[in-house]
């Protein structure tokens, strides 16, 4: 409960801020006046498809492979795709994403615009994915696949009926995670000329119109913390009863 | 029934696990598998259902080679039962119990009636757990349900890792006394692993005491203790494998089925004519005498209490009332605690109805153990061994 | 007016130069040389630097690194006394003045030195160079715009190649403003940026055709011809590098950002040399006090401005070399003294 209250709070909070903000929108034009609603729908919803898109890919490749390297025949490739997984997040998102565009134009793709910034939320949002599928399939008590497999399940059925069961709050924490982060991060996709929320946040601190910014950052705020309420509900959701007993 | 034929099992780091084991387990018997930690009883164990690759030998499974099977399809036709009970968390009590007959495609309402019929068995009621999750029952009842969940598919082979370790004394005692009734009615082939000679002693109908990976003695558990086959099985079972025998002998082996008795309606008189006559049969002087009432047992006489009183009396007018009786079926080893207990030093054998089937004396308890240490044929139980007996 | 403002100058000029007798001191005199903190700058930084060395002044330090603001701030604190800037940073951001389009770069420079002369600077030359915002083409745009998908028409009055904001803008009127651009940040949100040049040259680029990034990235997107119109800044010499068309402003919608040095009055009064000697230094690059706009002239300082550029963001050199060896290639400048 006390959860929600936080929630509530700072939702409602960074909601007023953007409320405030933009009623000073004004008919005349000048260098203070913030983003009329439509503008800020319209980044929004651009920022959402690049988070969205990034964490589906991240989401698609990330959990059977954390899953995959905690599979005892692939547990030695665990430290390598761990590691690899670690450096793409202990690199700045800024840097990922500044990389991400000379390597594309290397590529002789497109370098400019939505690609490359989802390929580096991707590599940047990977991490807790992968990781958090590892350890919910890891942690699980090798007593319990030791009887699954004693009663005749296959490795798959012992995967799917025993393990992910029990890892599922754990993997959607890592999903949880990551895109809470990636929220944060895509606001530089920008840079790259991909949009989102980070365009009134930069383009409000390049010309000192920090109103501006600060609607920028409130709705990226908002959007993270709606976000990570979301997903909490998803993980709780999935969670097998039984767990939030055993829990509680 | 389960076969195994020269197996050996070397371990990929070159450790030789078990070194040619050869065992036959008859069907409906249990044959626990014991031993020190690291003697190869778990790693034989998991080799019948194929967990653990055999290296050379061959196991069969009422009388078919495991290696025919496919792995799955063997394990699902062997209850498995593991060593912390390994109850899956996110499951109902009713989907932990029809894992297997899922497995094996059971209808949805076959595996209901299975696991309720289960549920009673292990005398748990079914509409009160079946929709509970493991995290909801006690450690005890989850050991319940983790015995009804190996019987699942009504496997005719049952692996049993210690399934009643780590749990308290009391309710342990109480789930390996459930579980040999159940037995009796199911009479299952059982391989059952445990490192707890008492358990082993009073689960087993065979025991296979292994060492190093070497099978060392494989009798009945009488025979190993009457008989060990040498120094370490004689160790591993205990100075007081005496008091262990005891476990194994129910009091209607002992007792005296014919005790002499008091009618609670006879008179004084016709009572000391009983007593002499006994003294001069036995030529002891006997002090206490069982009084019945019909075939119902009421209490003791004391010879003393009978002097000095009225002629017109009867004896239940001196009557020592006792709450001390035991059944037939009870274990020697607590009919002795109740014995030592017991003012009177002898126990009345009743059945529920309270009629008298016995007579239980220190005596024959101890005739019993001297026996179990020289290894002589017991005598035929007399009623000669009263405690207090004084020399005529 | 213009001849007025030309004169007040002149007069301080004189002034100053006329007090030969401090010519002596020239030793002793403390010039510190504030720039700010870009490739440019630092090289003017030096410039400065070396001139005055060139005339014999020794205790000269440069101080660079330091933003727009920090400048000012410096320099009438009086921790800097030497500096060059922009013509249109100091008339409108210091001074507070109204730029609007159409101003002429002489115009901007005189009132801006007769304002500051209040102030107790002295305004000494300046370039034509006018380093701002620049819209650019790729080449391949400006020499064929009509082999671009999103190019349907190609109007008369655009002379190939496009090099004009009047041709420009008659190519995004005639295809529903579509042609992808690709701008900074800043420029797409200051009211005196892509805004103030629509209005002016009366085109709109669509929201659609329309990509906003950070300066790199829009360089790096025109010089991968991601796309074909871009935003640049005048002298950046990636524009030579990768051959880019600059449009050039024709209606002088940016006011004019011509690099120019100013003193505090204090300095030039004890030592007028400084003045000599950093204006002997402004006149290597072309355009100056009283001389006429033309895209030609701007084009030329800006080329002159660019190459010297160059020297440091591609040929790797530092500014103090940059500013050297320019400087050796220059009469004004005797170095070898």
């Amino acid at each position: 409960m006390r959860r929600y209250i936080a929630f509530v709070v700072l939702l409602g909070l960074l909601l007023g801020v953007l409320v405030w903000v933009t009623s000073f929108v004004t008919e005349a034009q000048g260098l203070m006046n913030p983003l009329a609603w439509e503008e800020i729908y319209d980044l929004t919803i651009e920022h959402i498809q690049m988070v969205v898109v990034a964490e589906a890919i991240a989401i698609a490749i990330g959990v059977p492979l954390g899953i995959l390297i905690a599979l005892p025949q692939f547990r030695a490739l665990s430290p390598p795709v761990l590691g690899f997984a670690g450096v793409g997040q202990s690199v700045p998102s800024l840097a990922v994403i500044a990389i991400m565009s000379p390597i594309f134009a290397l590529l002789s793709l497109n370098s400019t615009g939505y690609w490359p910034v989802v390929v580096a939320l991707i590599i940047y949002g990977l991490m807790p994915i992968i990781r958090n599928a590892f350890a919910g399939m890891s942690n699980v008590d090798p007593a319990l696949i030791e009887a699954g497999r004693g009663m005749g399940m296959t490795q798959g059925q012992i995967i799917r009926q025993v393990q992910i069961p029990i890892a599922i709050s754990v993997i959607v924490a890592g999903i949880r995670t990551s895109t809470t982060l990636n929220v944060g991060a895509a606001t530089l996709g920008v840079l790259n000329g991909a949009g989102g929320l980070g365009e009134p946040i930069l383009s409000g601190m390049a010309t000192s119109t920090y109103l501006v910014t600060l609607q920028g950052g409130a709705a990226a705020a908002a959007l993270a913390v709606i976000v990570d309420r979301l997903i909490g509900g998803v993980e709780s959701w999935l969670t097998p009863k039984g767990l939030l007993v055993a829990q509680s | 029934m389960i076969e195994l034929e020269n197996v050996i099992k070397v371990f990929p780091d070159g450790t030789e696990a078990v070194k040619d084991l050869s065992l036959k387990v008859p069907r409906g018997e249990i044959c626990v598998l014991i031993g020190p930690s690291g003697c190869g009883k778990t790693t034989s164990m998991k080799m019948i259902n194929r967990l653990i690759p055999i290296t050379s030998g061959k196991i069969y499974v009422n009388g078919q080679d495991i290696q025919t099977f496919n792995p799955q399809d063997l394990r699902r036709n062997i209850g498995y039962a593991i060593q912390q009970v390994g109850l899956f968390p996110h499951m109902t009590v009713r989907e932990n119990i029809e894992v297997v007959p899922k497995l094996l495609g059971w209808s949805k309402q076959e595996r209901l009636k299975r696991a309720r019929e289960l549920l009673d068995m292990v005398g748990m009621d079914p509409d009160t757990y079946l929709d509970r999750h493991p995290s909801e029952l006690s450690g005890g009842q989850q050991q319940r349900i983790g015995v009804a969940r190996c019987l699942g598919a009504d496997p005719p082979n049952l692996l049993m890792d210690e399934p009643f370790g780590a749990i308290d004394p009391i309710t342990r005692e109480k789930l390996q006394d459930e579980f040999l009734r159940i037995q009796d009615e199911i009479q299952k082939t059982i391989i059952f692993v445990t490192h707890d000679i008492d358990e082993a002693l009073k689960m087993g109908d065979r025991i296979a005491l292994m060492s190093e990976g070497e099978l060392i003695q494989y009798s009945t558990p009488p025979e190993l203790l009457a008989n060990p086959a040498n120094d370490f099985v004689r160790d591993f079972v205990g100075a007081d494998r005496a008091l262990k025998e005891l476990r194994l002998l129910r009091v209607e082996e002992v007792m005296n089925p014919t005790p002499p008795t008091v009618d609670a309606n006879d008179s004084f008189q016709v009572a000391r004519e009983k007593f002499e006559r006994e003294d001069q049969q036995t030529g002891r002087l006997r002090r206490y005498m069982l009084v019945v009432e019909g075939d119902h047992f009421r209490g003791w006489v004391d010879r003393h209490d009978l002097d000095g009183q009225p002629e017109d009396g009867h004896v239940r007018d001196v009557i020592i009332k006792s709450a001390a009786t035991a059944g037939p079926d009870m274990s020697m080893n607590q009919a002795m605690a109740t014995v030592l207990s017991n003012a009177i030093g002898n126990l009345a054998i009743t059945d529920e109805q309270n009629r008298l089937l016995g007579l239980l004396t220190f005596n024959s308890i101890r005739r019993v153990m001297a026996q179990s240490y020289t290894g002589e044929e017991a005598a035929e139980p007399t009623d000669d061994d009263t405690l207090e007996t004084e020399e005529l | 007016m213009k001849r007025v403002c030309v004169g007040v100058v002149a007069l301080a000029l004189l002034f100053v130069l006329g007090s030969t007798s401090l010519q002596a001191q020239q030793d002793d005199v403390d010039i510190n040389v504030v720039a700010k903190n870009f490739t440019e700058e630092f090289i003017m930084g030096q410039l400065q630097k070396l001139a005055l060395q060139a005339a014999g002044f020794s205790n000269v330090s440069v101080t660079d690194g330091l933003s727009s603001t920090a400048l000012r701030d410096a320099m009438e604190s009086g921790d800097g006394n030497l500096a060059m800037d922009y013509t249109g940073t100091t008339f409108g951001t210091h001074l507070g003045l109204e730029l609007k389009p159409g101003l002429s770069p002489d115009f901007v420079y005189q009132k801006m030195a007769q304002v500051d002369l209040a102030n107790g600077f002295v305004t000494l030359d300046r370039s034509e160079g006018h380093n701002t915002f620049a819209m650019a083409a790729t080449a391949n745009f400006a020499q064929n715009p009509g082999d671009f998908d999103s190019v349907n028409t190609v109007p008369d009055e655009v002379e190939l190649p496009v090099d004009t904001m009047p041709e420009l803008a008659a190519l995004y009127n005639a295809n529903d403003g579509s042609i992808p651009a690709i701008i900074d940040l800043e420029f797409a949100e200051r009211d005196d940026g892509l805004k103030l040049l629509q209005r002016v040259y009366e085109f709109e680029i669509s929201d659609d055709a329309l990509t906003k990034a950070s300066v790199g990235k829009s360089l790096q997107a025109l010089a991968n011809n991601e796309f074909p119109v871009g935003m640049v800044f005048a002298t950046d010499p990636a524009i030579a590098e990768n051959n880019f068309t600059t449009m050039a402003d024709t209606s002088r919608a940016f006011p004019p950002f011509d690099q120019y040095a100013y003193a505090s009055s204090e300095l030039i009064a004890e030592a007028p040399g400084v003045a000599t000697a950093i204006n002997n230094m402004i006149s290597c690059f072309p355009g100056g006090i009283g001389e006429d706009w033309s895209i030609e002239l701007r084009n030329e300082s800006q080329t002159v401005w660019r190459n010297l550029n160059a020297q440091v963001a591609v040929e790797d050199k530092s500014p103090e070399e940059a500013a050297r060896s320019f400087l050796e290639d220059c009469d004004a400048v005797d170095l070898s003294s």
